[in-house]
C-alpha cells in the first residue's frame, strides 16, 4: 500500500544531479520523479549495454529496459541498502534477461515441434545468412557460442569478460563471494571455449 | 610434465596473458598444449573484437517509462466500490468456511433420515393391502388422526392384531385424501386408564421373535411397546420402490414414559 501511495504522488521537483544514487534512491521511494527520472538517466544506457549483449536484439532489449526499471522503481523499498543501486539494478536486469531467454527458448522449441524442426533456419541465434560475411563471422561465431551457454555461464562472460567488471561487483551483483566468483568464471570459460573452438575451426579462425 | 600442462591451463583459465618462462618452455615441446594456447588467443581475440562492437544507444524515453509506471500504481490500487465489495465477500467466505467446518459435526449425529432408513431395512415388507392397518386400527380402539397427510395409530397391544399395525401404516392414497376420515381425539382420563391398564401382570409378555421393525430393546421385559405411530413421509426416501408407497417405520416408547396430561403430540414427539 505504501508503494501504491508512493506512486500515487509522484511528484517532479528540482533534483540535484550531484546526488549519489543511495540519496537518490531515497528521494524517488518517497515519489519523487526527477530522482527517478535522473536514476533512469544514468542507468539507462549501462543496463541496454548489459542487455543487449545477452538477447542481440534492440527491441527487445529497450522492453527488458523499461521492465527493469519499472521494477525497480516498483520494489524500491526493498532496496536496502547494503549494496550499491547499480548492482541492485543489474541484478533485476539479469534475472529479467534469464526470464526472457527462458521463455525465448520455450516459444523456439514450440515452434520447432509444430514445424517438425522446419524453421530451425530461423532460430535467433543462428547467424543471419545475409549478414553473414567474412568479416563479421568471427562476430557471429562469438555471440552463437555465447547464446549456446547455459544463463549463469553467459551472465558470467558478459559481465566479467565483455563488461570488464572487477569480481567484487559482480559478486554484489550475484550475491555470492569473490572466490566463488573467480571459480564460476573460469568454469564458464572453459565452457565457452568448448563451444567456441568448433565455430573457429569452421570459419578457418583456428588450425 | 602432466604438472605443467595444468599449470598453463589454470594460467590460460584464469585469464592470466604472461607466462611464466618454466611455461614458455613448456609450450613450445607439447602440442596438446600448443592447441590450448591457440585457442586461449583467439578467444582473446573475439573478446576484443565484441568488446569493440558499438553498441547502439538506447531510445527508450523516460517518458514512456513514467507512463507505464503510473498506469500499473493505478491497476494495482483497489477500486474505493470495491472494498466495502471485498469485506462482504470476505464475510461471506469465513461464514461459508465456519458452516463447512461445522456440517460434519451436525452430520455425526444419527439423523433421522438414518434411523428411518436403518429401521427400514430391519422392518419386514408391508403387505400391499393397506386396508389391513384399518382394519387393526379399528380393532383397537386406537386413535388416529389424519391431518395434514399424517396418519397416527395408536394401538392397545392386548388387541390381537395390534403387532401388525405396529409394522407400519401405508402412505395415505389418493382416495384417503379425497375423503379424510374424521379425527377421533380421546379423552386424557380414558386415555390414561387403559394406559394403566396395560401395565398389568396379566398381560401377554413380549415375545422377542415378534418385534417388528427392529425396535430397539425395552429396558425390562414387562414392559411392551404402546406407542404406535405412522407418519408418510417422502422426503426421507424410504420406501417401497416397488408401490411406490413410503412409510415412516415406528418409534416405540414405554407405558412408564407416559405422564399425565401429556398429549399424544407429545408422545409422537418421542420419535
Amino acid at each position: 500500500m505504501e508503494r501504491a501511495l508512493a506512486m500515487d504522488n509522484l511528484y517532479a521537483g528540482a533534483v540535484d544531479r550531484t546526488l549519489t544514487d543511495e540519496q537518490l534512491a531515497a528521494k524517488a521511494r518517497e515519489g519523487d520523479a526527477a530522482a527517478m527520472e535522473e536514476l533512469y538517466l544514468r542507468y539507462r544506457q549501462p543496463v541496454f549495454r548489459i542487455v543487449y549483449r545477452s538477447t542481440r536484439n534492440i527491441d527487445e532489449a529497450e522492453d527488458i529496459v523499461q521492465d527493469v526499471f519499472l521494477k525497480a522503481f516498483e520494489r524500491l523499498h526493498t532496496f536496502r541498502e547494503q549494496s550499491r543501486f547499480s548492482t541492485w539494478l543489474m541484478r533485476i536486469a539479469l534475472n529479467l534477461c534469464t526470464d526472457r531467454a527462458r521463455m525465448r527458448q520455450r516459444r523456439q522449441e514450440l515452434l520447432e515441434r509444430e514445424a517438425d524442426h522446419k524453421l530451425a533456419w530461423c532460430h535467433p541465434d543462428a547467424p543471419d545468412p545475409i549478414q553473414t560475411t567474412q568479416q563479421n563471422a568471427f562476430h557471429e561465431a562469438f555471440y552463437t557460442a555465447l547464446n549456446q551457454l547455459p544463463d549463469h555461464h553467459r551472465q558470467l562472460i558478459i559481465l566479467r569478460d565483455l563488461e570488464e567488471m572487477d569480481y567484487e561487483t559482480i559478486a554484489q551483483i550475484l550475491g555470492t563471494s569473490v572466490g566463488a566468483v573467480k571459480l564460476r568464471v573460469m568454469r564458464a570459460r572453459r565452457a565457452f571455449k568448448a563451444k567456441l573452438e568448433p565455430l573457429l575451426r569452421a570459419i578457418g579462425e583456428l588450425e | 610434465m602432466k604438472r605443467l600442462c595444468r599449470e598453463l591451463e589454470r594460467h590460460l583459465e584464469s585469464g592470466v596473458e604472461h607466462l611464466p618462462d618454466a611455461l614458455r618452455a613448456h609450450l613450445t615441446g607439447c602440442a596438446k598444449c600448443q592447441r590450448a594456447w591457440r585457442l586461449h588467443r583467439a578467444y582473446q581475440r573475439a573478446l576484443q573484437a565484441a568488446r569493440g562492437e558499438p553498441t547502439p544507444a538506447c531510445e527508450l524515453p523516460w517518458s514512456r517509462v513514467q507512463a507505464q509506471l503510473a498506469a500499473r500504481a493505478v491497476s494495482r490500487r483497489p477500486q474505493v466500490w470495491l472494498r466495502p465489495a471485498l469485506a462482504w465477500g470476505t464475510a461471506v467466505a469465513v461464514a461459508l468456511a465456519v458452516g463447512a467446518v461445522l456440517l460434519p459435526w451436525g452430520s455425526q449425529l444419527p439423523s433421522r433420515g438414518e434411523t428411518l432408513a436403518q429401521a427400514h431395512r430391519s422392518e419386514p415388507r408391508v403387505p400391499d393391502t393397506p386396508p389391513k392397518a384399518d382394519t387393526a386400527r379399528d380393532a383397537a380402539g386406537t386413535v388416529s388422526t389424519e391431518a395434514q397427510g399424517v396418519a397416527l395409530a395408536l394401538v392397545d397391544p392386548r388387541a390381537p392384531d395390534a403387532r401388525t399395525v405396529a409394522q407400519a401404516t401405508p402412505r395415505m392414497g389418493e382416495s384417503a385424501r379425497m375423503q379424510p376420515p374424521a379425527p377421533e381425539i380421546p379423552q386424557k382420563g380414558a386415555y390414561a386408564a387403559r394406559l394403566r391398564d396395560t401395565e398389568t401382570p396379566a398381560r401377554r409378555p413380549i415375545d422377542r421373535t415378534e418385534e417388528v421393525m427392529g425396535a430397539p430393546a425395552f429396558g425390562s421385559a414387562s414392559e411392551s411397546p404402546f406407542i404406535v405411530a405412522s407418519l408418510p413421509l417422502t422426503p426421507f426416501g424410504v420406501g417401497d420402490s416397488a408401490t411406490g408407497v413410503e412409510y415412516l417405520p415406528i418409534s416405540y416408547g414405554s407405558p412408564s414414559s407416559y405422564r399425565e396430561g401429556s398429549s399424544n403430540e407429545a408422545i409422537i414427539g418421542s420419535f
